[in-house]
């Protein structure tokens, strides 16, 4: 046991761990880069860097190709720190690498939170619209949403991780189980009048029965989304009650009564709710007088909290975004004849952490390169000396 | 010191394995439901309005009469129909008749959803009777209402009718500059003491209930799209093809003759950006013929290229199944000036086959204005 310990320990501080994990970021960095090209940014970031292996799919089957960021990155933290601790000295001669190495683990820190509590959702206004809830612009999620108490709804949300398993999901506030018989990623959804020639309806209940849905291979682009649908049959107690077809492509959600209770089904943008409500009073896009180039664009917004302690207007414009409860609000963008304004909302609780990490790397660099000046002037002026 | 290592290697995992996804349950406040869409309200989850469908009325239509400078527009699967009107300089206004069943949330909820869409604060059940005027008419209880948005620039003003028919209501909503709606308002009010219930057989007549129309993704003709504004192009038109005045939506329009008689469309548009890329633009087209959309393997094989004058067209030329009778386009798009700009020629099989060297000659002739 002592033995094994010792061979880790031996690994984990090793210098040539560090080097072949240095090449091994190398080519996974280059390799994500020209995949990119099918991918997308987001999608690389995902199944490169937010992934603790790199599977590529060969005859159906995922089969694992290389580390993944996650884990190059884990085993580099854990080496530099390792490290550290072993040959640990205090002294001033070391105090520039040391500082370059801490702000280095601070930058994989930063990285790892950001991954992990980083929200970067949407919130779309229409001039008057209330809303207490974003959206994200990339997952969606099945919701079912209970409307049978008049004071609130219930909402079970299932995410599109389950969905593409096409697995059964039972959960203790559903009063049916929910087996997911295809999950298409990208689709279009037409009017089975229009579409005479497409297979029969899977569906058997509600507005699916009337459409066809045809599987669209995924988009990776940046300026264009999936539009997934999703077929489902709800067991219940007593039966099937019918396979249902989600899809984002339906605005409207869909009513199923069950058992004394009013369910509504709907494939949607995953929502994230708030605290809080905000309205939008007015959606300003300024031009220059005469021209159509854009000066300003503005949202004014009002806020109120169910408590009453927030009841304001604020103004929220390019590069002067609203904080609000941890959350930033961007004015990212406008549609619908510069009537609906999109705001960007993040979360981002470690987003100052890679700047901190780089002002102290620069600084161990400085000291590091400063240590070395002073040293080589002064041997310089001795050598100087001792020949005069 | 080891096991403070093997501690942190075993939970590393671990820290990133609560990404997994989970159902998720929470209760929120109670919400209404999104007001049956709208076309000023159409949420931009990439679907245009006449992709989504919505559980619409169907059964008995009812029918109506026409001004004559209205022009109709090509219907869509959520509208029942669409007329365009054109004021002096150039100003439109857009007449979109809807139906749903139900009440669709009762006169409160549908007359404060109109305010809402001109950003007017919803009113009280005791206001509304002030708000509205309710007449009889062939049988049919009408509700007209007249809205102005808030005064400022470019005010709009909404004219609608709210008719309950057979378990339905329809909706017949003008929308506009303010100044054009006040002066139709004459022609509207007449309009609506046209409507009548359509004759009870299934086939009712086209004009009142229009086939829905294939709708993939985004349909033109009633999204509101922000026409591209940028540099424009400019062409030669064949002596024999009409020119139509220029609509809000169009950049232009040409009467195109047939060669047995009659005319067909050559529409000319320009949108900004790639407006969804090319595969979504065909597959659009293909759409609007009821054909199957094409996959990104096949897009190759169902495109031709063209330049001219420093363009790049891509062309397109599809017939819709049966053939005879069938329609067919030939289409072109050009990608000019951060926008994209389509030529679209529509019409029956033979007559389009006839004017496609036409079509293909006027190409040669467009270039940067």
């Amino acid at each position: 046991m002592a033995a094994f310990f010792r061979s880790l320990r031996d690994l984990l501080v090793s210098l040539k761990l560090t080097v072949v994990l240095l090449v091994l970021g190398m080519i996974l960095v280059f390799v994500a880069t020209i995949d990119q090209v099918h991918l997308g940014v987001w999608a690389v970031q995902q199944k490169y860097f937010r992934s603790f292996i790199v599977y590529a799919q060969i005859g159906g089957f995922s089969v694992p190709m290389f580390p993944g960021g996650y884990l190059i990155g884990g085993v580099y933290f854990l080496n530099l720190i390792a490290g550290h601790i072993y040959r640990f000295k205090l002294g001033w001669r070391k105090s520039g690498i040391l500082l370059t190495h801490a702000g280095f683990i601070l930058l994989l820190v930063g990285e790892l939170l950001s991954g992990l509590w980083q929200e970067d959702f949407q919130l779309r206004l229409s001039p008057g619209e209330t809303k207490n809830y974003s959206e994200s612009s990339r997952a969606i999620e099945l919701a079912f949403v209970n409307t049978t108490d008049p004071k609130f709804d219930e909402v079970v949300a299932i995410p599109e991780g389950l969905l593409a398993k096409e697995g059964s999901v039972q959960n203790p506030k559903l009063p049916f189980r929910v087996v997911i018989k295809h999950y298409y990623t990208n689709s279009m959804v037409q009017m089975r009048t229009a579409a005479p020639a497409a297979a029969p309806a899977e569906a058997t209940a509600g507005f699916g029965a009337q459409l066809a849905v045809i599987p669209l291979a995924p988009t990776y682009k940046e300026d264009e989304r999936n539009l997934p649908s999703v077929l489902v049959e709800l067991l219940g107690p007593d039966g099937s009650l019918g396979t249902w077809l989600a899809s984002m492509h339906l605005v409207a959600p869909q009513e199923i009564a069950v058992a004394g209770q009013t369910w509504k089904i709907a494939l949607r943008s995953k929502r994230a709710y708030k605290p809080f409500s905000l309205t939008l009073v007015k959606f300003s896009h300024d031009r220059y007088p005469g021209t159509e180039i854009p000066k300003n664009f503005s949202s004014k917004i009002h806020i109120t909290t169910p408590d009453g302690r927030d009841d304001r207007d604020v103004l929220i414009y390019m590069n002067n975004p609203l904080r609000y409860q941890g959350l930033t609000f961007y004015q990212a963008g406008f549609e619908n004849n510069d009537r609906t304004t999109i705001l960007q909302v993040v979360r981002n609780p470690s987003w100052q952490l890679p700047y901190i990490a780089c002002a102290v790397m620069t600084l161990g660099l400085l000291i590091q390169f400063g240590i070395h000046l002073v040293g080589f002037v002064g041997k310089r002026r001795n050598l100087s000396s001792a020949t005069a | 010191m080891r096991r403070f290592l093997s501690t942190v290697l075993l939970t590393l995992p671990l820290l990133t394995a609560c990404r997994d996804a989970k159902v998720e349950t929470y209760r929120i406040a109670k919400e209404t439901d999104a007001p049956p869409p709208d076309a000023n309200t159409a949420p931009a989850t990439g679907g245009g309005m006449s992709g989504m469908p919505v559980d619409r009325a169907e059964g008995r239509a009812l029918t109506w009469t026409a001004p004559a400078h209205w022009t109709s527009k090509a219907a869509s699967s959520m509208r029942k129909a669409t007329y365009v009107l054109t004021g002096a300089s150039g100003v439109t206004a857009e007449l979109a008749i809807t139906a749903f069943p139900g009440d669709v949330g009762g006169d409160v909820a549908n007359v404060n959803r109109w305010r809402g869409q001109l950003g007017l604060p919803p009113v009280e059940a005791a206001e509304l009777p002030a708000l509205l005027h309710r007449s009889e008419t062939h049988g049919l209880a009408i509700t007209v209402v007249d809205l102005a948005g808030v005064k400022q620039e470019n005010t709009q003003r909404m004219l609608g009718a709210i008719v309950p028919f057979e378990g339905a209501t329809w909706f017949f909503k003008l929308t506009g500059a303010d100044a054009l709606v006040a002066t139709e308002k004459a022609n509207f009010l007449t309009f609506v003491q046209s409507i009548q219930p359509g004759p009870t057989s299934a086939s009712a007549p086209a004009a009142a209930t229009p086939t829905p129309a294939p709708a993939p993704a985004a349909d033109m003709a009633s999204t509101p799209v922000p026409n591209a504004a940028g540099p424009s192009l400019t062409w030669t038109a064949p002596a024999d093809w009409q020119a139509k005045p220029a609509s809000a939506m169009r950049k232009a329009t040409f009467l195109v003759p047939a060669p047995g008689g009659g005319t067909f469309e050559l529409a000319i548009t320009a949108f900004p950006g790639d407006v969804g890329g090319e595969l979504a633009n065909v597959n659009r087209w293909r759409g609007q013929l009821g054909l199957q959309p094409l996959a990104d393997a096949d897009l190759a094989g169902a495109v031709t290229h063209l330049s001219a004058n420093g363009l790049s067209f891509t062309l397109v030329d599809f017939a819709s199944a049966p053939a005879g009778q069938s329609k067919r386009m030939v289409g072109a798009m050009v990608p000019f000036g951060g926008a994209t700009w389509f030529f679209k020629l529509l019409g029956p099989d033979a007559a389009v086959a006839a004017q496609k060297p036409a079509f293909l000659a006027f190409l040669q002739t467009v270039k940067a204005l």
